[in-house]
């Protein structure tokens, strides 16, 4: 049987490439001083990322429904991991957050303020030199002009005067989500670590609904200098602002696959390859993502 | 004396000249000098302020912290209020030069760990009290050297309004004395004329009652070390001393760390976040249980007290500005057991997070910030285990024994703050994950029919069956077995 993640392609790839940035913090520590901490649901697949690509082992995932705790202990892949049961608010201070940390909060909802708290006491909370990331919903609710009210009403006064409906069109809500995010891990980290947050992930993708991943690196004064040796710029995903870098993993066939990597690995001309029949927007698309898509080669 | 005096309040500093081609009203200028300082004071602060002075006195005297034998003595009725101590007096040339200026000279080098910085607080204090006032001070000086003075003066500040001079005629002067050995090396401030409103506050149990909780807490460690703090009493005020729920289980956070002020210098921080014991007397109530209105308890002392050089800047506080409400949840009753300690203390004042009359927090400050944040942290992760074991408490059935969160939280003891131990976090037994929930009754459509009675004792007789719900049932299952089963 095919593992799930397969048929979300462009969360898969999502995953990799935060993976592949998280590498770069050996700037700042040994990577396995880092802990992972995320919502892991029966499959616990960012955790074998994790553990794969970073060797991390120290690990906690919370979830917030009881009735599978069972299930749970047995699906975890690795003993490690500790599995905290309730709603994140109450089971992050169990985290022991004097540790470098790693910190995925995936919500499948849309934003909400107690999002926002939760995000803030983990901002707070953490030690400089630790990734926070956040997922949520892109906020695509129908009809369209019922989204700005749905937004309001949900983030209230963090919510500017000067949107309006046509700024909810496509990704405008996760626009505007990314931007109270962003604001309210800017504050907290000036407050609680005297340097705002620097943001590196602004990701849309759209395995079904439009969704939201964004992130980044509590920095403070001491180690500002050192994020910067980390070059997370280099990185052609990486998104410090506003404009998001978004995940489109076309559907092709693996003969496909092999011609398109063939090519584009070691091209000389910079052109991209092209396949009759196959559109070039998905080829281009294909090309930004091929290292990090989860497949068979 | 020169031609213009100076003035000095908080960081301005602004001339009254009265040469000859000057026409300014100086007693205008007084009253609204006098108006200015007290206009954004309340009573409280400004008692609390003289206190203060008088404990700040005691413990410059003993620089080893033990106060026995120190006392102070606040006595007032309708017509005066006073205010005694034994805390070494003020000698002649401090007062001359000093105490009774406006605005602390730069070369006054002050208390250590104190918090008379501005210099504003004690002529502020008694111009907010009454229209007339009288100040008494014996000085020792070194044992054994002549070098002690006594004074006293008295002054009616609408008389002194009046005047053009900025200053204070002593009534008696002596200087180069050595005071008696029996004599109290102290200073008597009594306040008379009282303003009318100042007269009703201090006829107002609640307001007594407050001035005692707050001198009971803000100064606890000076009593705790000896000093005698009496309230219109021969019997001292007694200490509140913070405590928090502590057991082999149960570990309130508890942390110690340093903040750089501006400039150079560190603040010294000590941050204590736990939960109290539940009251005895409610011990067979659930004391989570916050709906009912004959539970309701008063939010009473549950928040964030916070102490600058031992001086209580907040008190119980339950607003955002102590993370009530962001990032922590907002004040509910569930959380009245939740008391949060906070000491921030640095040998220079001026790097302390607050305003210039010392009677509230500078939230804008760098040093504040940082220890708010701390707050902020601590404050949701005692939230998180007072709502675990509100959940616990909430699916617990009758005659199910108690989870041990529950036994702990129930049973653990209060303990001085002073004899808690480091911890990041708070320590408190895990809470059992609810009982996988029993699945769903399954849905049922109920049918009904009538039928020819004939009919229906053959059927029966067929069926074996005795009754019309079993006819029912098996004609039905017969059907499904055959035709869809």
């Amino acid at each position: 049987m095919a593992r799930q993640y397969e048929f979300r392609p462009a969360k898969a790839a999502q995953r990799r490439m935060i993976v592949d940035a998280c590498r770069r913090l050996t700037a700042i520590s040994a990577l396995d001083q880092y802990q992972y901490v995320g919502f892991g649901g029966l499959e616990f697949i960012d955790f074998v990322e994790f553990h794969r690509g970073l060797g991390i082992p120290l690990m906690t995932s919370i979830e917030r429904d009881t009735n599978i705790q069972h299930r749970l202990e047995f699906n975890k892949p690795y003993n490690s991991i500790r599995v905290l049961m309730g709603e994140a608010r109450d089971q992050l201070p169990q985290v022991d957050w004097t540790k470098l940390s790693i910190t995925w909060l995936d919500y499948t909802d849309v934003l909400t303020k107690d999002i926002l708290r939760d995000l803030d006491y983990v901002v707070r909370s953490s030690v400089p030199g630790s990734i926070v990331l956040v997922t949520v919903n892109g906020a695509a609710t129908y009809p369209l002009s019922n989204r700005l009210d749905n937004l309001r009403d949900k983030l209230g006064d963090l919510i500017g005067d000067d949107l309006n409906a046509s700024d909810m069109n496509g990704w405008g809500p996760a626009q505007v989500e990314r931007s109270v995010l962003q604001a309210t891990a800017h504050s907290v980290g000036r407050d609680a670590h005297g340097l705002p947050f620097r943001q590196l992930f602004n990701f849309h993708y759209a395995d079904d609904a439009k969704m939201l991943t964004w992130g980044g690196i509590v920095t403070s004064a001491n180690l500002d200098r050192t994020i910067d040796a980390c070059r997370f710029d280099d990185l052609h995903f990486v998104r410090t602002g506003d404009d998001a870098f978004e995940i489109n993993v076309p559907v092709l066939t693996e003969r496909e696959i092999t011609y398109l990597e063939t090519e584009l690995v070691g091209s000389t001309s910079g052109a991209l390859p092209k396949i009759k029949g196959v559109e070039p927007k998905d080829i281009k698309a294909f090309a930004q993502v091929y290292r990090w898509r989860v497949g068979t080669r | 004396m020169s031609p213009s005096k100076r003035a000095e309040v908080g960081h301005h500093e602004y001339m009254v000249t009265s040469t000859p081609d000057t026409t300014i009203d100086a007693g205008a200028e007084k009253r609204f000098f006098i108006e200015m300082l007290t206009k954004d004071i309340e009573l409280l602060p400004a008692i609390v302020d003289l206190v203060d002075n008088s404990v700040d006195g005691a413990r410059g005297l003993h620089p080893d912290g033990n106060l026995s034998g120190q006392w102070v003595k606040i006595e007032f009725g309708d017509e005066s209020f006073t205010i005694s101590d034994n805390s070494g007096g003020i000698s002649v040339d401090i007062a001359r030069h000093y105490a009774f200026r406006f605005g602390r000279s730069k070369d006054f080098t002050g208390v250590k760990r104190s918090v008379g910085q501005f210099g504003v607080g004690m002529k502020r204090a008694i111009f907010k009290i009454g229209q007339a006032f009288a100040v008494q001070s014996a000085f020792r000086g070194t044992p054994g050297t002549n070098d002690g003075s006594r004074f006293d003066l008295s002054v009616d500040v609408e008389e002194w309004a009046q005047q053009d001079e900025w200053t204070f005629q002593f009534g008696s002067v002596e200087e180069s004395v050595a005071l008696g050995p029996d004599e109290v090396a102290g200073t008597v401030i009594s306040v008379t004329k009282l303003h009318p409103s100042v007269q009703d506050d201090l006829g107002d149990p609640a307001i007594i009652q407050a001035l005692r909780t707050e001198l009971r807490v803000r100064h606890q460690e000076s009593i705790q070390s000896g000093l005698q703090l009496h309230l219109n009493s021969e019997q001292p005020l007694t200490a509140s001393r913070p405590s928090l729920q502590a057991s082999d289980v149960v570990r309130p956070l508890v942390k110690e760390f340093q903040v750089a002020g501006a400039g150079g210098g560190t603040v010294e921080v000590k941050l204590y976040a736990g939960t109290v014991a539940p009251p005895k007397r409610d011990k067979d109530a659930d004391p989570e249980d916050d709906g009912q209105a004959e539970n309701f308890q008063d939010p009473g002392d549950a928040g964030w007290y916070l102490f600058c050089n031992d001086r209580l800047l907040l008190v119980a506080d339950r607003t955002p500005l102590t993370g009530w409400g962001n990032p922590a949840a907002a004040y509910h009753p569930q959380y009245r057991a939740f008391r949060g300690f906070v000491y921030l203390s640095a040998d220079d004042a001026g790097l302390l997070p607050w305003n210039t009359t010392k009677t509230a927090v500078d939230r804008d400050s760098p040093v504040f910030r940082a220890v708010q944040s701390e707050m902020k942290t601590a404050l949701v992760a005692v939230q998180a285990v007072i709502n675990r074991a509100k959940q616990v408490r909430s699916r617990l059935e009758e005659d199910e024994q108690k989870p041990e969160i529950l036994v702990a939280l129930d049973e653990a003891q209060d303990q001085p703050i002073t004899s808690l131990s480091a911890s990041t976090q708070m320590v408190a037994p895990a809470a059992p994950p609810p009982k996988p929930k029993a699945p769903p009754t399954p849905k049922i459509q109920r049918i009904q029919y009538a039928v020819d009675p004939k009919r229906f004792d053959e059927v029966a007789t067929a069926l074996g069956a005795t009754s019309g719900s079993e006819v029912g049932r098996l004609t039905f299952d017969y059907f499904y077995d055959q035709e869809i089963g």
